[in-house]
Protein backbone atom coordinates (compact mmCIF):
# COMPACT_ATOMS: atom_id res chain seq x y z
CA UNK A 1 0.00 0.00 0.00
CA UNK A 2 1.42 3.13 -0.85
CA UNK A 3 2.29 5.70 1.91
CA UNK A 4 -0.17 8.41 0.53
CA UNK A 5 -3.03 6.00 1.59
CA UNK A 6 -1.67 5.35 4.96
CA UNK A 7 -1.45 8.62 5.96
CA UNK A 8 -5.03 9.51 4.74
CA UNK A 9 -6.17 6.68 6.98
CA UNK A 10 -4.30 7.53 9.70
CA UNK A 11 -5.32 11.52 9.94
CA UNK A 12 -8.62 10.23 9.59
CA UNK A 13 -8.37 7.92 12.36
CA UNK A 14 -7.00 10.70 14.40
CA UNK A 15 -9.99 13.03 13.50
CA UNK A 16 -12.43 10.64 14.30
CA UNK A 17 -10.76 9.55 18.42
CA UNK A 18 -10.38 13.46 18.60
CA UNK A 19 -14.35 14.33 18.16
CA UNK A 20 -14.71 11.00 20.84
CA UNK A 21 -12.33 12.94 23.74
CA UNK A 22 -13.89 16.14 22.55
CA UNK A 23 -17.37 15.34 22.95
CA UNK A 24 -17.27 13.41 26.24
CA UNK A 25 -16.88 16.72 28.36
CA UNK A 26 -20.29 17.76 26.77
CA UNK A 27 -22.27 14.54 27.95
CA UNK A 28 -23.83 15.79 31.71
CA UNK A 29 -27.01 12.90 31.91
CA UNK A 30 -27.94 10.17 30.82
CA UNK A 31 -30.12 11.61 28.27
CA UNK A 32 -27.44 13.45 27.08
CA UNK A 33 -25.43 10.02 26.77
CA UNK A 34 -28.21 8.18 25.52
CA UNK A 35 -29.95 9.78 22.92
CA UNK A 36 -28.37 13.06 23.05
CA UNK A 37 -31.25 15.23 25.21
CA UNK A 38 -33.96 14.62 22.21
CA UNK A 39 -32.82 17.18 20.75
CA UNK A 40 -31.69 16.26 17.08
CA UNK A 41 -32.53 18.24 13.76
CA UNK A 42 -33.75 16.26 10.37
CA UNK A 43 -29.96 16.56 9.37
CA UNK A 44 -27.90 15.29 12.02
CA UNK A 45 -31.18 12.89 12.45
CA UNK A 46 -30.85 11.71 8.36
CA UNK A 47 -26.73 11.48 8.59
CA UNK A 48 -26.54 9.37 11.29
CA UNK A 49 -29.13 7.15 10.37
CA UNK A 50 -27.16 5.97 7.33
CA UNK A 51 -24.16 6.65 9.43
CA UNK A 52 -25.03 3.36 11.81
CA UNK A 53 -26.79 1.45 8.94
CA UNK A 54 -24.32 1.85 6.73
CA UNK A 55 -21.63 -0.04 8.46
CA UNK A 56 -18.60 -1.99 7.27
CA UNK A 57 -20.73 -5.20 8.11
CA UNK A 58 -23.25 -3.56 6.07
CA UNK A 59 -21.00 -3.05 3.02
CA UNK A 60 -19.34 -6.46 3.45
CA UNK A 61 -22.54 -8.65 3.73
CA UNK A 62 -24.61 -7.06 1.12
CA UNK A 63 -20.90 -7.49 -1.33
CA UNK A 64 -21.31 -10.60 -0.14
CA UNK A 65 -24.56 -10.77 -1.20
CA UNK A 66 -24.27 -9.53 -4.43
CA UNK A 67 -21.25 -12.18 -4.94
CA UNK A 68 -23.51 -14.92 -4.51
CA UNK A 69 -27.04 -13.38 -5.90
CA UNK A 70 -26.01 -10.88 -8.49
CA UNK A 71 -28.49 -8.51 -9.37
CA UNK A 72 -31.40 -9.78 -8.18
CA UNK A 73 -30.06 -8.79 -4.61
CA UNK A 74 -31.36 -5.55 -5.87
CA UNK A 75 -34.59 -6.69 -4.15
CA UNK A 76 -33.72 -6.45 -1.10
CA UNK A 77 -32.35 -2.87 -1.21
CA UNK A 78 -35.58 -1.88 -3.05
CA UNK A 79 -38.10 -3.54 -0.31
CA UNK A 80 -35.80 -1.08 2.01
CA UNK A 81 -36.53 1.91 0.38
CA UNK A 82 -40.43 0.80 -0.21
CA UNK A 83 -41.16 0.54 3.47
CA UNK A 84 -39.28 3.22 4.83
CA UNK A 85 -40.71 5.65 2.50
CA UNK A 86 -43.95 3.95 3.89
CA UNK A 87 -43.27 4.37 7.36
CA UNK A 88 -42.22 8.30 6.60
CA UNK A 89 -45.11 9.21 4.83
CA UNK A 90 -47.93 7.44 7.51
CA UNK A 91 -45.80 7.48 11.02
CA UNK A 92 -46.16 4.23 11.28
CA UNK A 93 -45.14 3.12 15.00
CA UNK A 94 -42.63 5.77 14.89
CA UNK A 95 -44.20 8.61 15.20
CA UNK A 96 -46.38 7.03 18.52
CA UNK A 97 -43.71 5.80 19.90
CA UNK A 98 -41.59 9.03 19.45
CA UNK A 99 -44.70 11.43 21.03
CA UNK A 100 -44.43 8.50 24.57
CA UNK A 101 -41.23 10.26 24.96
CA UNK A 102 -39.30 7.20 25.75
CA UNK A 103 -36.06 6.02 25.37
CA UNK A 104 -36.04 2.71 24.24
CA UNK A 105 -38.50 -0.47 23.21
CA UNK A 106 -38.42 -1.84 26.31
CA UNK A 107 -39.27 1.19 27.50
CA UNK A 108 -42.51 1.34 25.64
CA UNK A 109 -42.97 -2.04 26.61
CA UNK A 110 -42.80 -0.94 30.44
CA UNK A 111 -45.31 1.74 29.81
CA UNK A 112 -47.57 -0.28 28.23
CA UNK A 113 -47.40 -3.77 29.90
CA UNK A 114 -45.39 -3.30 33.11
CA UNK A 115 -42.09 -3.65 34.53
CA UNK A 116 -41.54 -7.17 34.20
CA UNK A 117 -42.45 -7.09 30.34
CA UNK A 118 -39.71 -4.49 29.86
CA UNK A 119 -37.26 -6.66 31.78
CA UNK A 120 -37.75 -9.44 29.75
CA UNK A 121 -37.95 -7.81 26.30
CA UNK A 122 -34.85 -6.03 27.29
CA UNK A 123 -33.05 -9.60 27.58
CA UNK A 124 -34.07 -10.39 24.81
CA UNK A 125 -33.18 -7.77 22.85
CA UNK A 126 -29.93 -8.05 24.52
CA UNK A 127 -29.43 -11.63 23.55
CA UNK A 128 -30.71 -11.08 19.76
CA UNK A 129 -28.39 -8.24 19.47
CA UNK A 130 -25.19 -9.47 21.16
CA UNK A 131 -25.48 -12.74 19.01
CA UNK A 132 -26.04 -10.58 15.86
CA UNK A 133 -23.04 -8.21 17.24
CA UNK A 134 -21.02 -11.27 17.83
CA UNK A 135 -19.13 -11.60 14.37
CA UNK A 136 -18.54 -7.75 13.71
CA UNK A 137 -15.46 -7.74 14.73
CA UNK A 138 -14.55 -11.43 12.79
CA UNK A 139 -15.95 -9.42 9.76
CA UNK A 140 -14.14 -6.28 9.95
CA UNK A 141 -11.00 -8.00 10.60
CA UNK A 142 -11.16 -9.98 7.34
CA UNK A 143 -12.04 -7.07 5.41
CA UNK A 144 -8.78 -5.21 6.68
CA UNK A 145 -6.72 -8.67 6.26
CA UNK A 146 -8.03 -8.60 2.70
CA UNK A 147 -7.65 -5.01 1.71
CA UNK A 148 -3.72 -4.71 3.20
CA UNK A 149 -2.87 -8.48 1.74
CA UNK A 150 -2.14 -9.70 5.11
CA UNK A 151 -0.93 -13.63 5.74
CA UNK A 152 -4.46 -15.29 5.88
CA UNK A 153 -2.91 -17.03 9.03
CA UNK A 154 -5.54 -17.19 12.27
CA UNK A 155 -2.74 -15.35 14.19
CA UNK A 156 -3.34 -12.33 12.19
CA UNK A 157 -6.18 -12.64 12.07
CA UNK A 158 -6.33 -12.40 15.88
CA UNK A 159 -4.49 -9.88 16.49
CA UNK A 160 -5.99 -7.43 13.97
CA UNK A 161 -9.63 -8.33 16.18
CA UNK A 162 -7.72 -7.44 19.43
CA UNK A 163 -6.42 -4.07 17.79
CA UNK A 164 -9.95 -3.18 16.22
CA UNK A 165 -11.66 -3.63 19.62
CA UNK A 166 -9.06 -2.21 21.23
CA UNK A 167 -9.72 1.19 19.07
CA UNK A 168 -13.33 0.99 19.24
CA UNK A 169 -13.55 0.47 22.99
CA UNK A 170 -11.72 3.46 23.92
CA UNK A 171 -13.51 5.17 21.69
CA UNK A 172 -17.07 4.38 22.89
CA UNK A 173 -16.59 4.85 26.39
CA UNK A 174 -15.34 8.46 25.85
CA UNK A 175 -18.52 9.95 24.20
CA UNK A 176 -22.09 9.28 24.40
CA UNK A 177 -24.38 9.86 21.76
CA UNK A 178 -23.78 13.58 20.87
CA UNK A 179 -20.29 11.69 19.72
CA UNK A 180 -21.35 9.22 18.05
CA UNK A 181 -23.81 11.87 15.89
CA UNK A 182 -20.89 13.71 14.90
CA UNK A 183 -18.55 10.71 14.11
CA UNK A 184 -21.79 9.85 12.06
CA UNK A 185 -22.08 13.51 10.46
CA UNK A 186 -17.89 12.57 9.48
CA UNK A 187 -18.63 9.06 7.90
CA UNK A 188 -21.40 9.79 6.40
CA UNK A 189 -19.43 12.31 4.01
CA UNK A 190 -15.89 10.07 3.92
CA UNK A 191 -18.13 6.89 3.26
CA UNK A 192 -20.44 8.19 0.80
CA UNK A 193 -17.52 10.06 -1.37
CA UNK A 194 -15.73 6.60 -0.91
CA UNK A 195 -18.51 4.50 -2.38
CA UNK A 196 -19.48 7.38 -5.02
CA UNK A 197 -16.18 6.86 -6.64
CA UNK A 198 -15.66 3.37 -6.24
CA UNK A 199 -18.90 3.00 -8.52
CA UNK A 200 -18.43 5.36 -10.60
CA UNK A 201 -14.63 4.02 -11.00
CA UNK A 202 -15.85 0.48 -11.65
CA UNK A 203 -17.85 1.33 -14.13
CA UNK A 204 -15.02 3.21 -16.11
CA UNK A 205 -12.74 0.15 -15.51
CA UNK A 206 -15.08 -2.50 -16.34
CA UNK A 207 -17.96 -1.09 -18.55
CA UNK A 208 -21.58 -0.45 -17.86
CA UNK A 209 -22.46 -2.82 -20.38
CA UNK A 210 -19.51 -5.43 -19.80
CA UNK A 211 -20.86 -5.73 -16.05
CA UNK A 212 -24.43 -6.79 -17.14
CA UNK A 213 -23.16 -9.37 -20.24
CA UNK A 214 -20.21 -10.61 -17.92
CA UNK A 215 -22.91 -11.74 -15.13
CA UNK A 216 -25.48 -13.50 -17.92
CA UNK A 217 -22.56 -15.06 -18.71
CA UNK A 218 -21.61 -16.35 -15.37
CA UNK A 219 -25.50 -17.16 -14.05
CA UNK A 220 -28.84 -18.29 -15.38
CA UNK A 221 -31.00 -16.58 -13.09
CA UNK A 222 -29.07 -13.14 -12.76
CA UNK A 223 -31.93 -10.89 -11.88
CA UNK A 224 -35.22 -12.22 -10.74
CA UNK A 225 -34.95 -12.96 -6.93
CA UNK A 226 -38.14 -15.21 -6.84
CA UNK A 227 -36.21 -17.36 -9.72
CA UNK A 228 -32.93 -16.94 -7.78
CA UNK A 229 -34.33 -17.35 -4.18
CA UNK A 230 -37.89 -19.05 -3.62
CA UNK A 231 -40.39 -16.58 -2.76
CA UNK A 232 -40.13 -17.47 1.08
CA UNK A 233 -36.92 -15.38 0.55
CA UNK A 234 -38.41 -12.72 -0.65
CA UNK A 235 -40.95 -12.21 1.86
CA UNK A 236 -38.57 -12.48 4.51
CA UNK A 237 -36.81 -9.58 3.13
CA UNK A 238 -40.05 -7.25 3.23
CA UNK A 239 -40.08 -8.16 7.05
CA UNK A 240 -36.63 -7.45 7.14
CA UNK A 241 -36.83 -4.27 5.76
CA UNK A 242 -39.34 -3.06 8.11
CA UNK A 243 -37.28 -4.50 11.24
CA UNK A 244 -34.14 -2.50 9.94
CA UNK A 245 -36.09 0.50 9.48
CA UNK A 246 -38.10 0.81 12.26
CA UNK A 247 -37.94 -2.01 15.28
CA UNK A 248 -34.03 -2.57 15.25
CA UNK A 249 -32.80 -0.56 18.43
CA UNK A 250 -30.16 1.21 16.37
CA UNK A 251 -32.76 2.71 14.20
CA UNK A 252 -35.51 3.37 16.30
CA UNK A 253 -33.07 4.85 19.09
CA UNK A 254 -32.18 7.71 16.35
CA UNK A 255 -35.92 8.36 15.43
CA UNK A 256 -36.46 8.68 19.82
CA UNK A 257 -33.15 11.40 19.49
CA UNK A 258 -35.04 13.73 17.06
CA UNK A 259 -37.24 16.98 18.20
CA UNK A 260 -40.58 15.68 17.63
CA UNK A 261 -42.48 13.34 15.60
CA UNK A 262 -43.15 15.54 12.76
CA UNK A 263 -39.15 15.65 11.89
CA UNK A 264 -38.94 11.86 12.76
CA UNK A 265 -41.43 11.11 9.41
CA UNK A 266 -38.93 14.03 7.35
CA UNK A 267 -36.34 11.93 8.88
CA UNK A 268 -37.34 8.46 7.46
CA UNK A 269 -38.33 9.81 4.33
CA UNK A 270 -35.02 11.10 3.42
CA UNK A 271 -33.89 7.79 4.66
CA UNK A 272 -35.62 5.84 2.27
CA UNK A 273 -32.50 6.92 -0.13
CA UNK A 274 -29.78 5.23 2.33
CA UNK A 275 -32.27 2.27 2.83
CA UNK A 276 -31.82 2.02 -0.78
CA UNK A 277 -28.24 2.37 -1.32
CA UNK A 278 -26.87 1.07 1.78
CA UNK A 279 -27.79 -2.69 -0.25
CA UNK A 280 -28.02 -1.80 -3.37
CA UNK A 281 -24.48 -0.08 -3.67
CA UNK A 282 -22.52 -2.57 -1.79
CA UNK A 283 -24.09 -4.99 -3.79
CA UNK A 284 -22.87 -3.41 -7.15
CA UNK A 285 -19.46 -3.51 -5.95
CA UNK A 286 -19.77 -7.04 -5.08
CA UNK A 287 -20.98 -7.83 -8.57
CA UNK A 288 -18.19 -5.77 -10.34
CA UNK A 289 -15.85 -7.79 -7.89
CA UNK A 290 -17.32 -11.10 -9.88
CA UNK A 291 -16.89 -9.88 -13.22
CA UNK A 292 -13.20 -8.61 -12.48
CA UNK A 293 -12.34 -11.86 -11.09
CA UNK A 294 -15.16 -14.22 -13.20
CA UNK A 295 -14.00 -17.58 -11.71
CA UNK A 296 -14.51 -17.09 -8.11
CA UNK A 297 -15.36 -20.91 -7.12
CA UNK A 298 -12.58 -21.33 -4.90
CA UNK A 299 -12.21 -17.75 -3.33
CA UNK A 300 -14.14 -16.79 0.13
CA UNK A 301 -17.35 -14.71 -1.51
CA UNK A 302 -16.94 -12.27 1.88
CA UNK A 303 -13.56 -11.09 1.18
CA UNK A 304 -13.84 -11.01 -2.74
CA UNK A 305 -15.04 -6.99 -2.42
CA UNK A 306 -12.44 -6.10 -0.40
CA UNK A 307 -9.97 -7.87 -2.56
CA UNK A 308 -11.18 -6.26 -5.81
CA UNK A 309 -11.06 -2.74 -4.37
CA UNK A 310 -7.11 -3.23 -3.41
CA UNK A 311 -6.67 -4.11 -6.94
CA UNK A 312 -8.21 -1.97 -8.83
CA UNK A 313 -8.47 1.38 -6.76
CA UNK A 314 -5.24 4.08 -7.30
CA UNK A 315 -3.82 5.68 -5.02
CA UNK A 316 -5.41 8.29 -2.63
CA UNK A 317 -8.98 6.87 -4.04
CA UNK A 318 -8.23 3.29 -1.78
CA UNK A 319 -6.41 5.20 1.32
CA UNK A 320 -9.89 7.17 1.09
CA UNK A 321 -12.20 3.97 0.64
CA UNK A 322 -9.88 2.66 3.67
CA UNK A 323 -10.55 5.57 5.85
CA UNK A 324 -14.54 5.41 5.66
CA UNK A 325 -14.86 1.85 5.86
CA UNK A 326 -12.62 2.04 8.88
CA UNK A 327 -14.64 4.68 10.05
CA UNK A 328 -17.91 2.92 9.08
CA UNK A 329 -16.67 -0.07 11.08
CA UNK A 330 -15.82 2.24 14.41
CA UNK A 331 -19.00 4.22 14.15
CA UNK A 332 -21.38 0.92 14.07
CA UNK A 333 -19.73 -0.26 16.68
CA UNK A 334 -19.48 2.36 19.36
CA UNK A 335 -23.74 2.66 18.20
CA UNK A 336 -24.41 -0.87 18.54
CA UNK A 337 -22.65 -0.64 22.25
CA UNK A 338 -23.79 2.36 23.07
CA UNK A 339 -27.24 1.08 22.39
CA UNK A 340 -26.70 -2.45 24.24
CA UNK A 341 -25.23 -1.33 26.90
CA UNK A 342 -27.38 2.59 28.03
CA UNK A 343 -30.70 -0.56 27.16
CA UNK A 344 -29.08 -2.76 29.90
CA UNK A 345 -28.63 -0.01 32.07
CA UNK A 346 -32.08 1.58 31.08
CA UNK A 347 -34.06 -1.26 31.38
CA UNK A 348 -32.78 -4.00 32.70
CA UNK A 349 -30.65 -2.97 35.78
CA UNK A 350 -32.58 -0.21 36.69
CA UNK A 351 -35.83 -1.44 37.08
CA UNK A 352 -34.40 -4.68 38.87
CA UNK A 353 -32.89 -2.27 41.43
CA UNK A 354 -36.59 -0.61 42.23
CA UNK A 355 -34.86 2.75 42.70
CA UNK A 356 -33.64 5.62 40.67
CA UNK A 357 -29.72 5.78 39.73
CA UNK A 358 -28.60 8.95 39.45
CA UNK A 359 -27.32 9.78 35.82
CA UNK A 360 -23.56 9.99 36.37
CA UNK A 361 -23.45 6.29 38.13
CA UNK A 362 -26.10 4.95 35.01
CA UNK A 363 -23.27 6.63 32.55
CA UNK A 364 -20.46 4.81 34.64
CA UNK A 365 -22.39 1.77 34.82
CA UNK A 366 -23.01 1.82 31.06
CA UNK A 367 -19.31 2.40 30.22
CA UNK A 368 -18.72 -0.80 32.12
CA UNK A 369 -21.18 -2.92 30.16
CA UNK A 370 -19.29 -1.40 27.54
CA UNK A 371 -16.07 -2.48 28.25
CA UNK A 372 -17.34 -6.35 29.25
CA UNK A 373 -19.61 -6.49 25.70
CA UNK A 374 -15.99 -5.79 23.93
CA UNK A 375 -14.63 -8.91 26.05
CA UNK A 376 -17.63 -10.77 25.03
CA UNK A 377 -17.47 -9.47 21.03
CA UNK A 378 -13.92 -11.04 21.14
CA UNK A 379 -14.85 -14.27 22.62
CA UNK A 380 -17.78 -15.04 19.89
CA UNK A 381 -15.53 -13.42 17.25
CA UNK A 382 -13.23 -16.10 17.41
CA UNK A 383 -15.66 -18.95 18.47
CA UNK A 384 -18.13 -19.07 16.08
CA UNK A 385 -17.55 -21.27 12.95
CA UNK A 386 -21.18 -21.40 11.20
CA UNK A 387 -21.24 -21.38 7.22
CA UNK A 388 -24.11 -19.39 6.36
CA UNK A 389 -23.90 -16.51 4.77
CA UNK A 390 -23.69 -12.95 6.94
CA UNK A 391 -26.98 -11.89 6.17
CA UNK A 392 -28.73 -14.93 7.10
CA UNK A 393 -26.80 -15.38 10.26
CA UNK A 394 -27.81 -11.40 10.88
CA UNK A 395 -31.16 -11.91 10.20
CA UNK A 396 -32.02 -15.07 12.35
CA UNK A 397 -30.37 -14.38 15.35
CA UNK A 398 -31.68 -10.69 14.93
CA UNK A 399 -34.87 -12.70 14.17
CA UNK A 400 -34.49 -14.05 18.07
CA UNK A 401 -35.75 -10.05 19.09
CA UNK A 402 -37.71 -8.50 16.82
CA UNK A 403 -39.94 -11.51 15.83
CA UNK A 404 -41.56 -10.98 19.47
CA UNK A 405 -40.63 -7.18 19.06
CA UNK A 406 -42.51 -6.52 16.12
CA UNK A 407 -45.71 -8.20 17.71
CA UNK A 408 -45.82 -6.77 21.14
CA UNK A 409 -44.80 -3.02 19.47
CA UNK A 410 -47.77 -3.34 16.95
CA UNK A 411 -50.31 -4.68 18.98
CA UNK A 412 -49.52 -2.88 21.99
CA UNK A 413 -49.68 0.52 19.94
CA UNK A 414 -52.32 -0.35 18.27
CA UNK A 415 -54.43 -2.99 19.66
CA UNK A 416 -56.21 -2.04 22.85
CA UNK A 417 -57.02 -5.55 24.21
CA UNK A 418 -53.46 -6.81 23.91
CA UNK A 419 -52.60 -8.10 27.13
CA UNK A 420 -49.06 -8.59 29.17
CA UNK A 421 -48.91 -12.61 29.36
CA UNK A 422 -49.60 -11.92 25.38
CA UNK A 423 -46.71 -10.01 25.67
CA UNK A 424 -44.47 -12.03 27.59
CA UNK A 425 -45.79 -15.37 25.42
CA UNK A 426 -45.11 -13.40 22.25
CA UNK A 427 -41.42 -11.90 23.38
CA UNK A 428 -40.42 -15.62 24.52
CA UNK A 429 -42.27 -16.62 21.31
CA UNK A 430 -39.00 -15.16 19.59
CA UNK A 431 -37.08 -17.46 21.14
CA UNK A 432 -38.14 -20.45 18.30
CA UNK A 433 -35.92 -18.16 16.23
CA UNK A 434 -32.98 -19.93 17.69
CA UNK A 435 -33.85 -22.85 15.23
CA UNK A 436 -32.48 -20.88 12.26
CA UNK A 437 -28.96 -20.84 13.73
CA UNK A 438 -27.21 -22.86 11.08
CA UNK A 439 -24.82 -24.76 13.85
CA UNK A 440 -28.48 -25.81 15.50
CA UNK A 441 -30.35 -26.67 12.36
CA UNK A 442 -27.34 -29.23 12.03
CA UNK A 443 -27.41 -30.76 15.34
CA UNK A 444 -31.23 -31.00 15.19
CA UNK A 445 -30.75 -32.13 11.35
CA UNK A 446 -33.97 -29.61 10.32
CA UNK A 447 -34.35 -29.29 6.75
CA UNK A 448 -36.06 -25.64 6.68
CA UNK A 449 -33.83 -22.38 5.20
CA UNK A 450 -33.28 -20.22 7.64
CA UNK A 451 -35.89 -17.37 6.27
CA UNK A 452 -38.45 -20.38 6.56
CA UNK A 453 -37.50 -20.80 10.16
CA UNK A 454 -37.78 -17.01 10.75
CA UNK A 455 -41.46 -16.51 8.93
CA UNK A 456 -42.53 -19.43 11.19
CA UNK A 457 -41.07 -17.13 14.16
CA UNK A 458 -43.26 -14.38 13.80
CA UNK A 459 -45.75 -16.09 12.79
CA UNK A 460 -45.71 -18.56 16.25
CA UNK A 461 -45.28 -15.02 18.03
CA UNK A 462 -48.31 -13.27 16.66
CA UNK A 463 -50.20 -16.33 17.13
CA UNK A 464 -49.33 -16.24 21.02
CA UNK A 465 -49.89 -12.95 21.82
CA UNK A 466 -53.83 -12.67 19.63
CA UNK A 467 -54.53 -15.93 21.52
CA UNK A 468 -52.51 -14.98 24.87
CA UNK A 469 -53.98 -11.61 25.09
CA UNK A 470 -58.08 -12.78 24.26
CA UNK A 471 -57.34 -15.75 26.42
CA UNK A 472 -55.96 -13.71 29.30
CA UNK A 473 -56.55 -10.25 28.92
CA UNK A 474 -55.78 -7.59 32.11
CA UNK A 475 -58.50 -6.71 34.26
CA UNK A 476 -56.91 -3.07 33.51
CA UNK A 477 -56.53 -2.26 30.35
CA UNK A 478 -53.63 0.47 29.72
CA UNK A 479 -54.68 2.50 27.36
CA UNK B 1 -38.01 -6.60 -17.48
CA UNK B 2 -36.20 -7.39 -14.33
CA UNK B 3 -32.88 -6.27 -15.63
CA UNK B 4 -34.30 -2.77 -17.19
CA UNK B 5 -35.71 -2.47 -13.39
CA UNK B 6 -33.02 -3.02 -11.34
CA UNK B 7 -30.80 -0.50 -14.04
CA UNK B 8 -33.88 2.06 -13.85
CA UNK B 9 -33.83 2.00 -9.69
CA UNK B 10 -30.10 1.84 -9.70
CA UNK B 11 -29.29 4.87 -11.77
CA UNK B 12 -32.48 6.99 -9.94
CA UNK B 13 -30.86 5.73 -6.36
CA UNK B 14 -27.44 6.88 -7.54
CA UNK B 15 -28.60 10.37 -8.26
CA UNK B 16 -30.96 11.03 -5.20
CA UNK B 17 -27.93 9.81 -3.07
CA UNK B 18 -25.71 12.14 -4.42
CA UNK B 19 -28.09 15.13 -4.11
CA UNK B 20 -29.01 13.46 -1.08
CA UNK B 21 -25.38 13.73 0.51
CA UNK B 22 -25.01 17.10 -1.00
CA UNK B 23 -27.60 19.19 0.95
CA UNK B 24 -27.14 17.27 4.52
CA UNK B 25 -23.31 17.52 4.23
CA UNK B 26 -24.10 21.33 3.90
CA UNK B 27 -26.87 21.37 6.62
CA UNK B 28 -25.57 18.70 8.88
CA UNK B 29 -22.23 20.95 9.06
CA UNK B 30 -24.79 23.91 10.29
CA UNK B 31 -26.19 22.09 12.75
CA UNK B 32 -23.25 20.68 13.97
CA UNK B 33 -21.98 24.40 14.51
CA UNK B 34 -25.22 25.16 15.85
CA UNK B 35 -24.88 22.34 18.77
CA UNK B 36 -21.53 23.10 19.70
CA UNK B 37 -22.39 26.66 20.41
CA UNK B 38 -25.91 25.80 22.37
CA UNK B 39 -23.29 23.61 24.45
CA UNK B 40 -20.87 26.42 25.44
CA UNK B 41 -23.14 28.95 26.11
Amino acid sequence: MHWIDITIIFIYLALIFSVGVIMRSRVNNFSSFMIAGQNLGLSLGVTSMLGTELGLITVMYNAQTGVLQYFSAFHIGLFGFIVTLAVGLSGFVVTKLRNMNVKSIPEFYGKRFGQNTRIIGAILLVIGGMLNMGIFLNIGAKFIQSIFVFESSDYTLKLIMILLLGMVLIYTMMGGMLSVIITDYFQFIILSVGLIFCVFYSIYYLGWNNIFYSIENISKTPYNPFLSKGSSYVVWQIILAFVSAVVWPTAITRALAMKNSEIVKKQYLWSSISFLIRFMIPCFIGICAVVYYQDTSHMDTLTLMPQYLAAILPVGLLGLVIAGMLSAFMSTHDSYLLCWSTIITNDIIEPIYGKKISSKNKINISRFIIFLLGIYILYWGLFYEGNDSIWSYLSITGAIYFSGAITVLISGLYWHKSSKLGAIGALLGGLSALFGLEPIRNYLSIGLLPEQIGLLSLFFSATIMIFGSLLFPDREVTR
Amino acid sequence: MWKFLWQLIFILGMISFIGMFLIFTVRGYKEIIQILRHKNE
